[in-house]
């Protein structure tokens, strides 16, 4: 019975290899929607008004929160968001964007004991800046 | 010198067990078939999303609407080029017309990719099983030179 119990042991090698792919592929996923919604974060949300004062390019807060629910609205279904996202303008032109998602794995919830997926967290950041 | 004749109905010299080989074998080929196609997905996937990522994001670069829509569809069909994989089954979705590039305007690209029914490594795939889709969006520049309509977003 070791040839059947080791065949086994690889197959659960080569679905824990699988899941890890899976969950980096998500993470990726997740980065890229990210990274959207704080790159049009931060030309979408300009506050006109403080250029014509002529106080300079800044971020209305309202604004560049419409805009990151915009993007994350039209993520892919696969993955599943947890919460809003956090979205943080550290300074008048930086935002910074947090998307938690929770990855289910496909093989590795079979085995016993095994947590049967991933909360994963990815943080953006975009800099408007004069071209 | 006597000649004993070879019964091939007798299992003399087996070693106990040995039945439980061919299902040891049978395992690893439904397992690796398994693991090989569930692959085949994730290979597919990864592959429409640089796609979609890609046309999005050449759209909203491009110079003006005329080229916008060609630029992206030839920036996804190279990204599933570069992924190895036969671009022409690729299906490309987005803004159809010039009118959607304008200021603030979003505009999303889905990229869909059949995956085949059986993935046989270093052999290739057979059948059609289901598509994977990957959908990315952008926003076309408000304050970008050469675009049409008014830079007021909210």
């Amino acid at each position: 019975m070791l040839m059947p119990a080791a065949v086994l042991v690889l197959i659960m090698l080569a679905g824990i290899a699988f899941d890890y792919s899976h969950l980096y592929l998500a993470k990726r996923d997740l980065a890229s929607l990210a990274d959207a919604a704080a790159n049009n974060a931060v030309t979408y949300g300009v506050d006109q008004a403080s250029i014509r004062r002529g106080d300079g390019y800044a971020l209305d807060p309202e604004l560049v929160e419409q805009s990151v629910v915009a993007s994350i609205a039209v993520h892919s279904h696969d993955l599943h968001l947890i919460g809003d996202p956090v979205v943080e303008l550290l300074t008048p032109t930086r935002v910074r964007v947090t998307l938690l998602a929770r990855i289910d794995y496909v093989f590795t919830k079979a085995v016993p004991g095994a947590r049967d997926g991933e909360t994963v967290r990815v943080t953006s950041t975009a800099d408007a800046r004069s071209g | 010198m006597t000649r004993r004749r070879v019964d091939w109905r007798d299992d003399r010299g087996q070693v106990a067990g040995v039945e439980a080989l061919p299902f040891g074998v049978l395992l690893f080929v439904v397992g690796a078939l398994l693991i090989a196609n569930a692959w085949a997905v994730i290979d597919a996937k990864m592959t429409a999303t640089s796609a979609a990522r890609e046309a999005a994001r050449s759209y909203v670069e491009a110079p003006n609407g005329d080229e916008a829509r060609a630029r992206a569809e030839t920036a996804a069909r190279d990204a599933v080029r570069a992924h190895g994989r036969n671009a022409d089954r690729a299906t490309i979705d987005g803004p159809d017309t010039a009118d959607a590039f304008t200021r603030c305007n979003r505009v999303t690209f889905a990229v869909t990719y059949p995956v085949p029914a059986l993935t046989l490594p270093f052999i290739g795939g057979f059948g059609h099983a289901f598509d994977v889709t990957a959908t990315h969006s952008e926003l076309v520049d408000p304050f970008r030179n050469d675009v049409p309509g008014e830079a007021v977003c909210g």
